[in-house]
């Protein structure tokens, strides 16, 4: 099995670069696999995707690959209905480090006024 | 401790009875043990996983894997009570980290332990480990609620 980029859980629409920031708009395909079991009665995208998204946009972004090391928060506030919103909005933010194999993020996933999710994260780029 | 010599609880075969996630999306096995305030679970990890990317199960499973670890230790509860499992939203996790990332046809065991309950809200310590080895610790909030019909 694939990435979930790769596999085409979602495919990049949009790319804005600011200096230290990166904002994605993503669309989301509803007939994925995923949903046949999460949920049979209602496709809901799983929590963890939506941080394992960030993580792969943020390797497509540094062209790099980030290993998950450790996040303080991670704040779920909505859930997404793929159907209902279709299109997001991921928003990183790259956070100085002490060493450049670190990596430290903030990232927001939104539609509009929406939050879903909100986290802080550090990683190892490889 | 081997899977084979003890009666479990919940097994691969009808796992999938006690929770709301189904295939492809199941990424526990097994309920080994609970106790009013712990569980324990195993999980083999499959070459097919959804989560599962170059030979090793992301960030994502492993998450994934405490929370239905949590589910299903509610789920087999409900079941015992004759009511349908609630489903279980992951709200927060906080001070995740994570040292390890298993392998495809590792067995990963997970331990949970409830720091607090309330109707719908459950605090949770977990914990789990390939071998002796730790994969991961992180604390998390799941909402419960009531399986909405299709």
């Amino acid at each position: 099995m694939k990435a979930l980029l790769e596999h085409n859980f979602g495919k990049i629409i949009n790319t804005e670069t600011h200096e230290n920031k990166v904002i994605f708009e993503v669309s989301l395909n509803t007939n994925h696999e995923i949903y046949k079991g999460h949920f049979p009665f209602r496709p809901i995208v799983p929590g963890v995707c939506t941080l394992q998204l960030v993580r792969e946009l943020l390797e497509n972004h540094l062209g790099k690959k980030c290993i998950f090391l450790r996040s303080k928060n991670i704040k779920f506030s909505g859930m997404i209905d793929p159907n209902v919103t279709p299109q997001i909005t991921i928003e990183i933010q790259l956070l100085p480090t002490d060493s450049p194999q670190e990596l430290k993020i903030k990232a927001l996933v939104f539609c509009k006024e929406l939050t879903f999710c909100k986290y802080d994260g550090e990683y190892l780029k490889q | 401790m081997n899977i084979l010599e003890i009666d479990l609880l919940v097994n691969v075969e009808n796992v999938a009875t006690f929770l709301p996630q189904q295939e492809p999306f199941i990424m526990v096995d097994s309920l080994l043990a609970t106790t009013e305030n712990t569980a324990i679970s195993q999980f083999l990890v499959k070459s097919d996983n959804v989560l599962v990317n170059d030979g090793i199960l992301q960030e994502s499973g492993l998450i994934e894997n405490i929370a239905q670890t949590i589910a299903l230790k509610a789920g087999y509860e409900s079941v015992l009570r004759n009511e349908k499992p609630q489903i279980g939203f992951i709200v927060q996790i906080k001070e995740i980290s994570i040292f390890d990332f298993p392998k495809v046809s590792e067995i990963i065991t997970t331990k949970i332990e409830i720091m607090m309950q309330l109707p719908q809200m459950l605090v949770i310590k977990g914990e789990s480990f390939a071998d002796e080895k730790n994969l991961m610790v992180c604390e998390m909030r799941v909402f419960l609620d009531n399986p909405t019909k299709a």
